[in-house]
């Protein structure tokens, strides 16, 4: 690490700072790293958190743990709570979703194949789930790499790299519409395309495409709404956006894996406010980060495989709901 | 239209015919998808060569971690598809060693080539300062020590070879001196290795190999002799009849196991009839994977079991076995060339 421990501090510092100056906006939040989510005990820490998720209702945090097989929760507080391991049923866990009433839905390893499972709120294996519907017709068979749930929990949104596509189904997987991410499939070279995460603040559905540096964001019905990102690797331009969140003012907040670095981008204007945190191995700087979520309270968490770290920054406004 | 603007138009119109540049062809995504091209207060963003991640393997995983060949793989205990290398989370695991009776510990750092990765957590080799039968340092082994990620040689699987150009990982420079590997492989993006889908490795394999590894299975130290670069010979006829232990009804056809490739030039690459002449060739890749595997020395199958039955009973991964119909007490499978009766 020795780049990252030489150069963490000094460009954590100057990447604010840079980041305050290539803001062509007002401030509209203060970040600040606040703490990284811990497991009880020092021998068992997370191995490699895939992807975050706040549950809205409940301000508990789920991450999937990819190498160790596992869902760890933590409280509102980033207290641990509990864990749901796999091995059994599950395996890799890459995303999932939690409905209202705290049943989750997995995508994960389910045997030799990707898949969507569902589990209690205890962990409890009930079903795998698989998408069906004509709207599936003429596809390859789906990878299903994100999951996200409507706030009613009654509409499944599923990410599929294979088919590059957002998949729109009810809980019991039937597809009711599908959104093609690439202009044209056919001619789509394989690997050319990354999907990143999908994840539903409110209204709207918001879709990372890291390849093209894009965040689609759509109404629950799959209807475009707007687009926002501009490709490159200058500062306020989003380089390889895992994923994004809404907040209720109606600003996104983006993770670039590899700008590294945190941005608030305005829905309606497109263009970017705001930087946050940056490169480096101290506390609130980042390494490749993952994914991020968006609680109630106006926290960010942020994931990560380098260190296993989940970190958490105060500041933003609370996340987008539900007209 | 005027003179110039037709000359435009002409120019404009032959960049829009030529065909689309692939990515590592400076194509979609080209520079920026592995290079950042800022410096912060003259500091490059994270290292020397302006990479995004810490170093050449952060940046290959970010795309070929868990998708687009799986290098990396998923889970010690669901590596998910292979495509040949084998995944390198092996090199995480606890325990290797599946031999029957023995309390010895083999931890994943004989999983296979120690890359380093920061965000995965894989450091330098501890066992080994050096490449094995060779000199290359293990503090400088990353994915660009034996692929080059601008494929400028347009070489199997972007390896390096003797041609062109040099090795440069973490700015340690490397001189290939044999040729890269004459192969055909299955594409990284579509379904995973089978027996019926594989690469067909043409030639060079062992020879490249020993770019690094020049001095192993060889001479009064060795502590295991084996030829690596050899005419199958009668092992061609043993690979073809042998259908699984104790089973030696083979006449060729559906003998292929991707567990034990060889070379062969004129190797399909599909289906799984095994090799069709004698001088087909034994070569490195017959018994280990290039990358890692839940054996020992990247062995595609624990070279200590004595049966199937033993496969996994460390708790790492059970490699499946290649002859589901004969079950547990399928042999090692030194036996699909050298039969039941396997040379000391």
């Amino acid at each position: 690490m020795r780049l990252l421990s030489a150069s963490s501090g000094a460009v954590f510092l100057v990447a604010s700072l840079l980041a305050a100056a290539a803001a062509n906006a007002e401030d509209v939040a203060t970040p600040l790293y606040h703490q990284n989510l811990k497991l009880p005990t020092q021998a068992d820490q997370l191995g490699f958190p895939g992807s975050v998720v706040t549950d809205l209702k409940t301000g508990e945090i789920f991450v999937t743990d990819i190498r160790k097989r596992r869902l760890a929760i933590f409280d509102q507080r980033g207290m641990f709570l509990y864990q749901i391991a796999g091995g059994e049923q599950f395996t890799a866990p890459r995303d999932l979703a939690v409905d209202p009433n705290g049943y989750i839905i997995l995508a994960a390893r389910l045997g030799e194949d990707r898949g969507l499972a569902l589990l209690d709120f205890d962990g409890l294996f009930i079903k795998a789930i698989g998408l069906s519907g004509e709207a599936l017709d003429g596809s390859v068979p789906p990878e299903l790499v994100s999951v996200a749930l409507s706030p009613d929990g009654q509409t499944m949104f599923a990410l599929d790299q294979a088919n590059y596509t957002l998949w729109i189904a009810d809980r019991e997987g039937k597809v009711r519409k599908g959104v093609l991410l690439v202009p044209d499939k056919s001619s789509e070279k394989a690997g050319d395309t990354l999907l990143g995460h999908v994840d539903v603040y409110g209204d709207k559905v918001l879709v990372a495409i890291p390849s093209t540096g894009l965040i689609h964001i759509y109404d629950l019905g799959g209807e475009p709404h707007v687009v926002i990102g501009r490709k490159g690797t200058s500062p306020c331009r989003t380089g390889f956006p895992m994923a994004a969140a809404l907040d209720r003012d109606g600003n996104v907040i983006i993770i670039d894996q590899q700008r590294t670095i945190g941005m608030i981008w305005n829905m309606e204007s497109r263009k970017c406010l705001q930087e946050f945190s940056g490169i480096g191995r101290s506390p609130g700087a980042m390494y490749q980060p993952n994914d991020l979520a968006l609680d109630s309270r106006g926290n960010v968490y942020v994931s990560q495989g380098f260190e296993g770290r989940v970190q958490v920054y105060k500041g933003f406004a609370p996340a987008a709901r539900t007209p | 239209m005027n003179r110039s603007a037709a000359v435009t138009a002409i120019f404009v119109a032959g960049l829009l015919a030529g065909p689309a540049a692939a990515f590592h062809d400076g194509g979609v995504g080209a520079c920026s998808g592995c290079h950042a091209s800022h410096e912060v207060d003259g500091i490059p963003l994270i290292s020397s060569y302006l990479l995004i991640g810490e170093n050449s393997t952060d940046t290959c995983l970010r795309c070929h971690g868990m998708a687009s060949g799986n290098t990396w793989g998923l889970d010690v205990l669901a590596p998910g598809p292979q495509y040949g290398g084998g995944p390198f989370v092996f090199l995480l695991e606890d325990n290797l060693n599946d031999e029957p009776g023995s309390s010895l510990i083999i931890s994943g750092d004989h999983a296979g080539h120690n890359v380093i990765s920061p965000s995965m957590g894989a450091n330098t080799d501890v066992n080994n300062p050096a490449a094995p039968g060779g000199t290359y340092p293990s503090s400088y082994l990353t994915c660009t020590s034996c692929h080059d990620p601008h494929g400028q040689g347009n070489h199997f699987r972007f390896l390096y070879g003797s041609d062109y150009p040099l090795s440069r990982s973490g700015g340690y420079e490397f001189n290939y001196t044999s040729p890269a590997i004459q192969a055909d492989g299955i594409s990284i993006f579509g379904p995973p290795e089978s027996d019926t889908n594989h690469t067909a490795y043409r030639s060079g394999v062992s020879q490249w190999c020993q770019n690094c590894h020049n001095r192993v299975h060889r001479g009064s130290n060795a502590s295991f002799e084996h030829p690596q670069n050899h005419g199958m010979g009668d092992e061609a006829r043993n690979y073809n009849s042998y259908l699984g232990t104790g089973d030696d009804s083979g006449t060729g056809v559906n003998a292929y196991k991707v567990l034990v490739p060889y070379e062969d030039m004129q190797s399909p690459g599909t289906g799984d009839s095994g090799p069709a002449n004698p001088s087909s060739r034994l070569m490195c890749l017959s018994c280990h994977r290039a990358h890692a595997s839940s054996a020992p020395y990247a062995g595609r199958w624990d070279f200590n079991i004595l049966t199937w039955a033993d496969e996994g009973i460390s708790g790492s991964y059970p490699i499946p076995n290649p002859y589901p119909l004969i079950g547990p007490s399928q042999g090692s499978l030194c036996q699909k060339c050298h039969g039941m009766e396997i040379p000391d």
